[in-house]
């Protein structure tokens, strides 16, 4: 595989065993908080990228910071690398484990610590489910609003380290735009909050840059998330289309129509009949493409935003337009969106899910290419796409058990992403780099700021202990890897689980 | 109109050679936008550093309504940028300060002054000053609508980090990390933000009444969805800003027992001078200062939303912004330090506006100004640009 760790290219790592780690960490940690024997390592072998396997030396399971700190403390002075992880949800591989080293698990830290509700925030342990905030704030008349697609697995933890999305970011934001401040345990050891409840901190935003930086920064031990109220009235739209560039334009439309809704969704024909199969949601299967759009605030601004929208839909081309009636009918309208993955992987032996991003002008550009390189490769594509904010997740279906789909898969999945760059996109919109992209990562960034990065870093973590080959690729793998994806097809096939 | 740039690069580039230049010759520059904002941060440590100017950096890069993306050179005038995207109907939400250089029409709050600041604001400096207008609470700070940028680091590479796409995870996120930067780790070259749609209308109300009254009502307010994107009071004033359509707006104050003001054209003209920061310049604060007889200075405060100030600060030496989590207060260095524990205690930074050698009052935690010093390491390893502005230690 192109994205296997070689030292001699992506740095050497120092290759511990299992016993002389278990006897290091075992002078400072409870034993219950190491786990070594085989049994115990394996679950902990993958994230959700399951097709990268590598089992850890030993997994550490903190239950304080305390233990973070002695961990990070100790493990810095004896040069053991670290990998942290949340609920392994991730679908880049960025909990990947690294052979020889710790894998950090932050699952035993999941509790809800305190919530200020006449502010809107709650303090939380990095190890409580994205979902489990909302449950525990609905009491409150508030709730979280990221919400990806795993939130009923996935840790706030991982979230922040990810800066995970989800179909709600166009209004609410991405997890950077909704955490105050974070509390963060450096490679040394040393531990301290970054942001503040003041609503400004000064000096550069490093809650920013913490956000998205896959563990390799520091261990987030504390966030203090933003929770908004419960909007008076959701309104929930599906809407048709029997062209794809007609729905494309629409969603550009109702931007320039000045409506910004919580969720702007679209699907094509072959995700619709897949989901239809699947979650029997109503979608019309006769559409080449649908938009599921919601809208959601005080009541007069909702209905003034339906009107607008109804007419945008409309003088766009659309065949129907239907409202959910009542919560039920929308929570259908959602069923078919939030299961489109499963049902995919129906009328597929496999698929592989990308990630990239392009300004929402290029929809119809990169529908095209996608629609292109399908006939191309003689692979299909189910397309589904947070069309609001330029998200895609192309599905590239194929069968693993044909070796040379598989590999027509990837080399399609590599075409895809260096077209997003074309358009002015990037290669990951919310999944994330970890060790899936590392070789895209040379086509997006020039060498300049591919060294920026590796300067940044070792401010952070001077001795490369944190997760240190996963997001940035050196310039020897760029020069080894960098543009293989374009001409061929070696890149290493993700078969994705999804929630 | 603002124009379209299209030698941005050139441009750059010549920025880039001359940060080379420095470098080499161990020079240090004062990196400067429109030189508004002069009054943020420390003073340079050197007074005969070289002057690098984005000037030359003006202009859109590309603007299309509809992706709700405006990507402009650093240098462009926040004036011309706001009056750009408001003929489409859109907005800069974090309202970046665009600070006055002239006599600003105040209306009926009877506090004004010729502006003592010379320079116009630019976007670059707002985006380095990290300072976002009367919306913050509800809209969202500078980075929430931060997207991308291009930076010279201290060793005079040129670079590009983020992009013009909303959501973007492949690297570290320098883009939105450079909000606060005030200039010492990279001369910001051009920006890429977010912007929105602006509101059908807005409505002011405005009313005698305590602050403590005032921050009770904007609890009430924030816990239901209400279209506020205001919440201000001076001199016994309480100001507040209502946005969205005719029909929410309208609901709203209606459930809320609320009037508009009898004159919205004046409480227009408040939120301006709250923007152009004309309310609280300084010829009024030395005026202020030389009736008390006392060496003030202007500081503001930033805390948790609903603090209340009064209880620290008497009424005539404050405004309020934010909600209760912005204070521009006029008060001494020494009685500042004096009431440290209390400021300590309300989680409150004191940002220091005046021509000193004081960025905030309290020095950052050991760990962040650790890691401070090892960022300008990272990005600016020979100490070119803007030494000691943020800190004495670099």
């Amino acid at each position: 595989m192109s994205t296997e760790h070689i030292d001699a290219i992506d740095g050497e790592i120092q290759k511990w065993s299992t016993e002389s780690l278990k006897r290091l960490l075992l002078g400072i940690l409870p034993e219950r908080c190491v786990l070594s024997s085989p049994e115990q390592r394996v679950p902990y072998e993958c994230d959700g990228l399951s097709v990268y396997r590598v089992i850890p030396a030993v997994v550490v399971l903190p239950e304080t910071k305390a233990h973070v700190q002695s961990l990070l403390k100790c493990c810095n002075e004896h040069g053991v690398v670290v990998v942290p992880r949340g609920a392994g949800t991730g679908l880049s591989g960025g909990a990947l484990p690294i052979a020889g080293a710790v894998t950090l698990s932050l699952s035993r830290m999941n509790k809800i610590i305190e919530f200020d509700a006449s502010r809107g925030v709650v303090r939380v342990e990095p190890g409580v489910r994205n979902l489990a905030v909302s449950e525990a704030a609905a009491k409150y008349g508030l709730y979280y609003a990221p919400d990806p697609s795993s939130q009923i697995a996935c840790s706030i933890g991982g979230n922040v380290a990810e800066n995970a999305g989800g179909v709600h970011c166009l209004k609410y934001g991405l997890t950077v735009n909704n955490v105050q401040w974070i509390e963060i345990v450096l490679a040394d050891g040393s531990v301290e909050r970054i942001g503040s409840t003041a609503l400004e901190t000064p000096g550069l935003d490093l809650l920013s840059l913490l956000h998205g930086s896959e563990g390799m920064l520091g261990v987030i031990t504390e966030v203090s998330l933003k929770l908004i109220p419960i909007p008076p009235v959701t309104k929930t739209l599906l809407v048709s289309f029997n062209q794809v560039e007609s729905a494309a334009n629409a969603v550009a439309s109702v931007i320039a129509a000045g409506i910004i809704p919580a969720g702007l969704e679209m699907m094509d024909k072959l995700a619709i009949q897949a989901a239809e199969d699947f979650a029997n949601a109503g979608y019309p299967r006769e559409s080449e493409a649908i938009l599921i759009a919601e809208l959601d605030g005080p009541e007069a601004q909702v209905a003034d935003e339906l009107e607008s929208i109804e007419a945008v839909f409309r003088q766009s081309g659309a065949m129907e337009i239907r409202v959910a009636e009542d919560n039920a009918q929308r929570a259908l309208f959602w069923k078919g969106r939030k299961s489109a993955f499963p049902a995919v992987g129906r009328i597929s032996p496999d698929y592989y899910c990308m990630d990239g991003t392009i300004p929402k002008k290029n929809l119809p550009a990169i529908l095209s290419g996608i629609s292109e390189l399908s006939q191309r490769y003689g692979l299909g594509v189910a397309n589904v796409f947070h069309a609001g904010d330029g998200n895609l997740h192309p599905l590239i279906l194929f069968d693993a058990n044909k070796a040379d789909e598989l590999a027509r898969a990837e080399a399609m999945g590599g075409e895809i992403l260096s077209l997003c760059v074309e358009l002015g996109g990037a290669i990951t919109g919310e999944h994330g780099v970890g060790r899936e992209k590392i070789n895209q990562m040379c086509v997006q960034f020039s060498t300049g700021e591919l060294e920026q990065f590796h300067a940044l870093k070792s401010a952070f973590d001077p001795k490369r202990i944190l997760n240190p080959n996963k997001n940035i690729p050196t310039l020897a793998r760029c020069a080894e890897f960098g543009h293989m994806h374009v001409h061929n097809g070696e890149l290493p096939f993700p078969e994705l689980e999804r929630f | 109109m603002l124009e379209s740039v299209t030698n941005l690069d050139e441009q750059t580039q010549t920025l880039a050679e001359a940060v080379r230049a420095a470098s080499s010759s161990d020079t240090r520059l004062n990196v400067v936008g429109g030189n508004s904002r002069s009054w943020l941060g420390r003073s340079l440590a050197n007074n005969h550093d070289e002057v690098l100017s984005t000037e030359s950096l003006t202009g859109v890069l590309s603007y299309e309504p509809s992706e709700l993306v405006i990507r402009v050179g650093a240098g462009t005038r926040i004036a011309d940028i706001t009056a750009l995207l408001d003929s489409n109907q859109q907005m800069l939400a974090f309202e970046p300060h665009d600070i006055a250089t002239s006599t600003p029409s105040v209306g009926t709050s009877g506090v004004g002054g010729v502006s003592t600041v010379e320079g116009v604001s630019t976007i670059g400096g707002a985006i380095a000053s990290g300072m976002a207008g009367a919306s913050r609470p509800w809209l969202g700070e500078v980075k929430d609508h931060v997207l991308g940028l291009g930076l010279i680091n201290g060793a005079g590479e040129a670079l590009q980090f983020g992009g013009q796409v909303m959501k973007n995870v492949a690297g570290y996120d320098v883009s939105r990390a450079m909000v606060g930067s005030l200039g010492c780790f990279g001369v910001i070259t051009d920006v890429s933000l977010k912007v929105l749609p602006k509101p059908q209308l807005e409505k002011y109300v405005s009313y005698d009444g305590a602050l403590s009254s005032l921050l009770e009502l904007a609890k009430r307010l924030d816990a239901g969805m209400t279209m506020r994107t205001g919440v201000a009071w001076k001199s016994g004033v309480a100001h507040l800003r209502f946005s969205g359509s005719e029909r929410a707006v309208a609901e709203v104050m209606t459930s809320y027992g609320l009037y508009e003001a009898d004159s919205q054209e004046s409480e227009q003209d408040f939120w301006a001078s709250m923007s152009s920061m004309a309310l609280y310049s300084k010829p009024s604060l030395a005026r202020v200062a030389k009736d008390q007889n006392e060496e003030l200075g202007l500081w503001r405060l930033v805390a948790p939303k609903y603090t209340d100030l009064t209880q620290l600060f008497s009424e005539e030496r404050l405004t309020m912004d934010w909600a209760g989590a912005q204070y521009w207060v006029m008060a001494s260095e020494d009685e500042l330090l004096a009431m440290l524990p209390k400021i300590d205690a309300l989680g409150v930074h004191c940002y220091s506006l005046n021509e000193d050698n004081i960025y905030t009052l309290q020095a950052m935690p050991s760990v962040v100004a650790r890691l401070h010093s090892s960022l300008k390491n990272a990005f600016d390893p020979k100490g070119v640009l803007n030494i000691g502005r943020m800190s004495g230690d670099f």
